[in-house]
């Protein structure tokens, strides 16, 4: 009996899914592939397949199709077939149209060039120092820190000035790659490090105007290549006989790292990050098993192996100062546990409290992480499970896929916070708002107010000891990235599920007689931020309902009633006499199903509103006898508009 | 010094060009597959030297135009086939 190679078995799996045209299973049989170490060969076998799918059945697998415009000073065809494999893996298919050497300038700028024409929804600058930055490096060798600064001024501007020139004529999203920093700088090693400016400062200065410049363009992010280039080794990085002799930039042996790095670039501009990462205890954020060896003796402290520990621990910390919510789902009994936390709470760095939920018993893994998704009221699919059982790992990723799961290894604790690091990339985002910020303590908050619930007579005796206070604020000064980010990321509450961009916000906001509002909602246990966003078009007589959402965390406390009555009052003072709401199902949404028929709308047919056409259902609200009402427990104020 | 074309070969090549592992034989040259065009070269080349280990002199590849030249570089690169 031979044994299957497993890189072979997904071969085959791949290329069967292919000619039945099965694009769920091509999907599995490439994250098999990728699983197995795939060759060379196999990327251009896999995406040669992958791409020959149409939109319709990509999108059947979950896959987002993207056009993608690489414009481009260097060798990117060999590195396609990675690219395509890695967007796979993210849930992008990929379709790149490659531009010409020497006319990316031209390319990016000019509203009737080439790439104006392919008309791409996402945009690649990928291209190397001497042709972006030509005048840079021999304006550093004479180490005169004026000059060096000055060279690296106007490199900034330029390129700057290409991501703006896009901008004016494109509203696609951007991924602009970095600059690299050299291998060898040319002051020498020792002057580069020693002196006020050197090459290396340079390069980190033009670096630095190019994220300036993409957080002006908006929907831009700046991919770090240096960051992949030191981490596989510069000398590595680069493989000089391809790049002297065919303009290739890396070397085939990092074309996984690279396009892996560009992939997780892109990744932010198209889907939302995870926000809980839920760990196990036992052997994972201590070690030992606290049930059996007790509280004095679990591994949790300054020494070894107790700091590999607390090396996890500190990285927890960090992670909730942007945001991320913490939880535990622990095999154990709760004593036990607390008296852990009581006890070592000098050699543990986080607090039972720092945890926003926490499930300790005897029930599997999934029920436990299931109960934690319905207390913080979110999916699934935003979870990172980390735990060093591989058997509670099977069963998480058997019963819930949709959960990443990390295995650390119980044996060897130093590997814990370097593994978890890795799978952070579930966590990026482009922007961390306060309202990230305050998010662990707004869950905290939270568990207040059901202890406050479950103590009051009535929803409507609860609801009005809260002191609820909404803030109706411009959209576009929510800020307007904290907008693109509800915009981005929420699903459950989300009507209409349009993932607008900021530019495309910023259109809608300035069109005559439309409404742009997020809102920002406080009560007397705290102030939950910015958590809901309304957009609104004036058509004929009409108040048009564009998009309507509200991050889960306030839910059932009817501020989005309160939120129908704002746009109600508005529409009415700008002479409308209908609303009209559309819900549009997806998979995530039926919390919000039934949202309109509750609030007094009826159901109309889309033919008979500016709609036309809906592939949901459509309502209708009359205003002539006011605005939808709003409910009497909550304040409503309005910042100068 | 067989005629037809190692399987590890073929196999690369078909797999880089889009073509079934029979459509490759020593007279296949640039221009004659679909796939095989300047950057097809480029990205066969990459994937032979990650295949077999060698590296090719970068002056050369140009002129390594058709199966045949590939499979006789190749053995001049000490590559032996099973």
């Amino acid at each position: 009996m031979t044994a299957t190679d497993p890189r072979l078995a997904a071969r085959e799996a791949l290329k069967l899914a292919a000619e039945r045209g099965d694009a769920v299973a091509l999907a599995a049989a490439l994250r098999a592939l990728l699983q197995a170490g795939p060759k060379p060969g196999d990327y251009a076998f896999a995406s040669a397949r992958l791409l020959a799918l149409d939109d319709q059945a990509a999108k059947g697998a979950g896959l987002r199709p993207l056009r993608v415009f690489c414009a481009r000073s260097v060798t990117v065809e060999p590195l396609l077939p990675q690219l395509v494999c890695a967007g796979a893996a993210a849930g992008l298919v990929l379709r790149v149209e490659v531009g010409g050497y020497g006319s990316f300038a031209d390319e990016l700028t000019n509203p009737a060039g080439a790439l104006a024409r392919a008309n791409p929804e996402l945009v690649l600058l990928i291209g190397d120092a001497e042709d972006l930055a030509g005048d840079l490096r021999p304006a550093c060798a004479g180490g005169s820190g004026e000059e060096i600064a000055a060279a690296a001024e106007a490199t900034g501007r330029a390129l700057a000035g290409l991501i703006a020139g896009l901008r004016r004529h494109s509203k696609a999203r951007l991924v602009v790659q970095g600059l690299l920093q050299p291998d060898r700088p040319a002051l020498g090693d020792v002057a580069d490090a020693n002196l006020a400016r050197g090459e290396g400062w340079a390069i980190a200065e033009v670096n630095a105007a190019l994220a300036r410049a993409c957080r002006e363009a908006g929907d831009a992010v700046l991919f770090d290549v240096d960051r992949v280039a030191s981490r596989c080794g510069r000398a590595r990085f680069r493989d000089e006989r391809m790049f002297r002799s065919n303009r290739v930039a890396v070397s085939a042996e990092c074309f996984e790292p690279y396009t892996r790095a560009l992939v997780r670039a892109i990744r932010p501009l198209y889907f939302p990050a995870r926000k809980v990462l839920v760990t196990d205890l036992d052997n994972t954020l201590w070690g030992g098993i606290v049930g059996e060896d007790g509280p004095d003796r679990i591994a949790t402290a300054a020494e070894f192996p107790g700091n590999c520990y607390q090396e996890y621990q500190r990285l927890l910390r960090e992670l909730t100062r942007r945001g991320i919510l913490l939880a535990i789902a622990s095999k154990n009994n709760p004593p036990d546990v607390e008296e852990a936390f009581a006890r070592r709470e000098r050699d543990i760095l986080l607090r039972l409290e720092d945890f926003a939920a926490v499930q300790i018993g005897w029930h599997p893994k999934s029920e436990m992480l299931r109960t934690i998704a319905k207390q913080l009221s979110l999916g699934l699919d935003s979870f990172l499970f980390v735990d060093d059982n591989p058997v509670e790992c099977a069963e998480v990723q058997l019963a819930l896929p949709e959960v990443l799961t990390v295995n650390i290894p119980a044996a060897e604790p130093w590997r814990i916070a370097g593994l978890v690091g890795a799978a952070l990339e579930v966590f990026d985002q482009l922007s961390i708002t306060d309202d990230d910020r305050g998010r662990v303590a707004e869950y905290r908050a939270q568990k207040q107010r059901a202890e406050l619930e479950a103590g009051a007579g009535s929803r409507e005796e609860f609801l009005g000891s809260l002191g609820i206070v909404c803030t109706a604020l411009s959209a576009l000064d929510a800020p307007l990235s904290r907008t693109a980010q509800l915009l981005g990321k929420t699903n459950q509450f989300n009507l209409t599920t349009r993932r607008h961009s900021a530019g495309d916000v910023e259109r809608m906001a300035r069109l005559p007689g439309s409404q742009a509002w997020a809102v920002r909602v406080r009560d007397r246990f705290g102030d939950a931020g910015v958590v809901g966003v309304v957009l609104c078009t004036a058509q004929a007589s009409d108040c048009v309902i564009d998009s309507f959402l509200l991050s889960c965390r306030v839910i059932g406390r009817e501020i989005e009633a309160a939120l129908l009555w704002l746009v109600g009052r508005h529409a009415i003072a700008a002479g409308q006499r209908r609303l009209i709401g559309e819900y549009l199902p997806t998979k995530k949404n039926p919390p919000c199903a039934e949202f309109y028929a509750s609030h007094g709308f009826t159901v109309v047919d889309a033919a008979r509103t500016p709609l036309g056409t809906s592939a949901g259902t459509v309502y209708e609200y009359d205003l002539q006898s006011g605005p939808p009402p709003l409910p009497p427990w909550i304040r409503f104020e309005e910042s100068t508009p | 010094m067989s005629s037809s074309v190692p399987a590890r070969l073929s196999s690369v090549l078909a797999d880089v060009f889009g073509a079934a592992p029979e459509a490759i034989t020593l007279e296949t040259a640039v221009g004659k597959l679909e796939g095989w065009d300047s950057f097809g070269h480029l990205q066969a080349v990459l994937a032979l030297e990650s295949e077999f280990g060698v590296q090719f002199d970068p002056a050369k590849i140009p002129e390594l135009t058709s199966v045949a030249k590939l499979k006789a570089y190749l053995e001049g690169k000490g590559v032996a086939w099973e």
